[in-house]
């Protein structure tokens, strides 16, 4: 038995030290990129373009976000180099297949983070009705639900099913909102006139 | 304070020099278009040497304690140095290489010709100032007639490079004939000399020096275009336009001496003869008529640019001696870069290049009636009042542009800053959708 755990070691060694050098190499990756990236993001002064352009700062710095975003992007291939050395093959399809569907879901949320951040961002500068807000609120959640559905294990049929009900349901209530935002007044007058007729 | 024998000592150094030139650097762009290179590169080389005359000027202007300090070491060295770089510049073969040499070269050019006008701004007041580089003119117009007549035959009876070698080692051991002259002067009076801290009237010597600029780069770019129309438009053999030259050296040797003397108010009605100069070439392509032009142009041009020195020599008191040296050295830089420019933009159009000359001069001869007090044709009063104006001006305009360009080229760099940020995110996460497909 001791033969064969020393078996396994002595295999497994390389795999370790090859998984030890990515990983190393990720972190030195990581402060390089952050050091140049943080030196070139305060000479671009994005973070004072986005703050004159909003008028406000921002709840997260864009340098922050962007620095963030390639940490975690060379974290993830850190952890996928490692991860290819050391798991076999197979299984590593399963962690392809695994970290695609991640993806979907990452960027399905960045999608509502970024619908909500935008309707938000209007509602803020924009001086809007509560029932105009109400409306929008709704759109935004019809939106998110139908992001959404791409990325649950429900069957395609059922999916599309979902979806193409969305869709029709937030275009028609887009129609109608556009209707009453344009045309309000005429309606009002002619249902008023309508009444008087009657009366 | 007089210096007699110092005097004597620039105008043969000058002679000396004249010959030194004639034998090197009148020859280095004939010799040049021999080895290959074409006009572009020609032109790009006169470009480099007004670039390197510029720079150097504004930097001693900003900073006059560099030269002033051990003065003749500096001058003696840079004076030697620019004749003995001709040996090398001999002997290289590369294109390449020769360009480096040239730089080399036009870098002690620029250090020693700038010390050569600090020994005569530093040394004399402003009526003996006008009064050497009267002599210098002359003396060295005569001596480069001598020095064209031994490169003509020089270049007859020699052939193949070795004639250039031995003419490049000829003249520089002529240029060192004026260095060892200019060794045996005591020259301790230039070291640490006064510098004014505050540049008084600069309206003034703002006028002064456009007035130079105007002037320098009109007779640069009228003397680039004479000689290619002649040859190529009109037809004239080569000995013809080397006759114009020697007719134009030999009427300044009698013009200056004759401008000396006489008023600088009058140096205007030079100034007015010599913009005429270049529409009237156009006016008949006869010999006798152009020879007789290049005659007139030299003599006025000695006037026109007496005026200069007198100006120069006047304001030496406002801005010191390294000072107005450094102005004149880079005043000359930029007439070099203008007219290289011009001459590089026109090319072959001939008319363009004239009108240009003439609408220069003719622009010198307006800041001179209008913003020069010493010579204005207006009240002195109202000239100064005008300099001042055209200077204020001119200066908020430079602001101006300074503070725009810097701000589009810091916009430009944080574009790019950001640009680059962008792509590298862009390469990690394809790097990483390509790992995952793959």
């Amino acid at each position: 038995m001791l033969r064969q755990l020393a078996q396994e070691l002595i295999e497994l060694t390389p795999r370790i030290f090859l998984a030890l050098a990515a990983l190393t190499s990720t972190i030195v990756a990581i402060k390089i990129v952050n050091f140049y990236l943080r030196k070139l993001l305060s000479f671009s002064k994005v973070d004072e373009a986005v703050e004159r352009f909003f008028g406000s700062k921002p709840p997260l710095a864009p340098s922050s976000i962007i620095v963030g975003a390639a940490d975690l992007g060379l974290g993830f291939i850190g952890v996928y180099l490692v991860l290819s050395v050391l798991l076999p093959r197979d299984l590593l399809v399963k962690v392809d297949a695994a970290a695609v569907y991640v993806a979907r879901v990452l960027s399905v949320l960045a999608m509502i983070g970024f619908v909500l951040f935008t309707f938000n961002m209007l509602m803020s500068r924009i001086k809007v009705e509560t029932k105009l807000k109400s409306y929008m609120t709704f759109v935004s959640f019809l939106l998110a639900t139908a992001l959404l559905i791409d990325v649950v294990a429900l069957s395609d049929p059922v999916k599309e099913a979902l979806v193409s009900g969305l869709a029709i349901g937030i275009g028609i209530s887009i129609a109608v909102f556009a209707t009453w935002w344009f045309f309000a007044d005429y309606i009002e007058r002619y249902i008023k006139s309508l009444e008087r007729r009657q009366d | 304070m007089t210096f007699r024998s110092l005097k004597w000592v620039l105008v043969a150094e000058m002679a000396l020099g004249s010959l030194y030139v004639a034998m090197t650097r009148g020859v280095f762009l004939v010799y040049l278009a021999e080895k290959g290179l074409d006009l572009a590169g020609i032109a790009l080389v006169s470009l480099g040497s007004g670039v390197l005359f510029t720079a150097i000027g504004v930097t001693v202007f900003k900073r006059p304690g560099v030269l002033s300090k051990k003065f003749k070491l500096k001058l003696i060295s840079a004076h030697g140095l620019e004749r003995l770089t001709w040996v090398p510049l001999g002997l290289a073969d590369d294109v390449l290489l020769l360009t480096v040499f040239y730089t080399i070269y036009s870098t002690f050019q620029a250090i020693a010709s700038l010390g050569m006008s600090l020994v005569i701004f530093g040394s004399f007041d402003e009526e003996e100032i006008r009064d050497v580089v009267a002599r210098r003119v002359a003396s060295g117009a005569a001596a480069s007639i001598l020095g064209r007549g031994l490169v003509t035959a020089l270049l007859g009876f020699l052939e193949g490079y070795g004639k250039y070698h031995a003419l490049f080692l000829l003249g520089s051991g002529a240029g060192l004939l004026s260095t060892a002259l200019m060794m045996t002067q005591d020259l301790s009076h230039l070291e640490s000399l006064q510098i004014p801290r505050v540049v008084e009237e600069r309206g003034r010597i703002f006028a002064a020096s456009t007035f130079q600029l105007a002037l320098l780069a009109s007779g640069a770019l009228f003397s680039m275009a004479w000689t290619p129309f002649l040859m190529q438009g009109l037809g004239y053999p080569a000995y013809l336009a080397a006759a114009m030259g020697l007719v134009g050296t030999a009427s300044s040797v009698f013009g200056v001496p004759f401008w000396r003397h006489i008023s600088p108010k009058k140096y205007k009605v030079a100034l007015l003869i010599n913009s005429a100069v270049p529409l009237s070439v156009i006016l008949s392509g006869a010999a006798w008529f152009q020879l007789s032009l290049s005659a007139i142009s030299a003599f006025s041009f000695s006037g026109a640019s007496l005026l200069g020195t007198y100006l120069f020599a006047k304001y030496n008191r406002w801005l010191g001696a390294v000072r107005s040296s450094a102005l004149a050295l880079s005043v000359g830089g930029m007439a070099q870069l203008v007219a290289s420019g011009l001459g590089m933009l026109l090319d072959s159009l001939f008319g363009h290049a004239f009108a240009i000359a003439a609408a220069l001069k003719l622009s010198a001869f307006a800041l001179t009636a209008l913003m020069i007090p010493e010579v204005a044709l207006v009240p002195p009063h109202l000239a100064r009042a005008y300099a001042n104006a055209a200077y204020g001006a001119t200066l908020m305009g430079y602001r101006v542009s300074v503070a725009i360009t810097k701000e589009t080229l810091f916009a430009v760099l944080r574009m790019l800053a950001l640009t680059f940020t962008l792509l590298t995110l862009y390469v990690i996460y394809r790097t990483l959708s390509l790992l995952l497909l793959w």
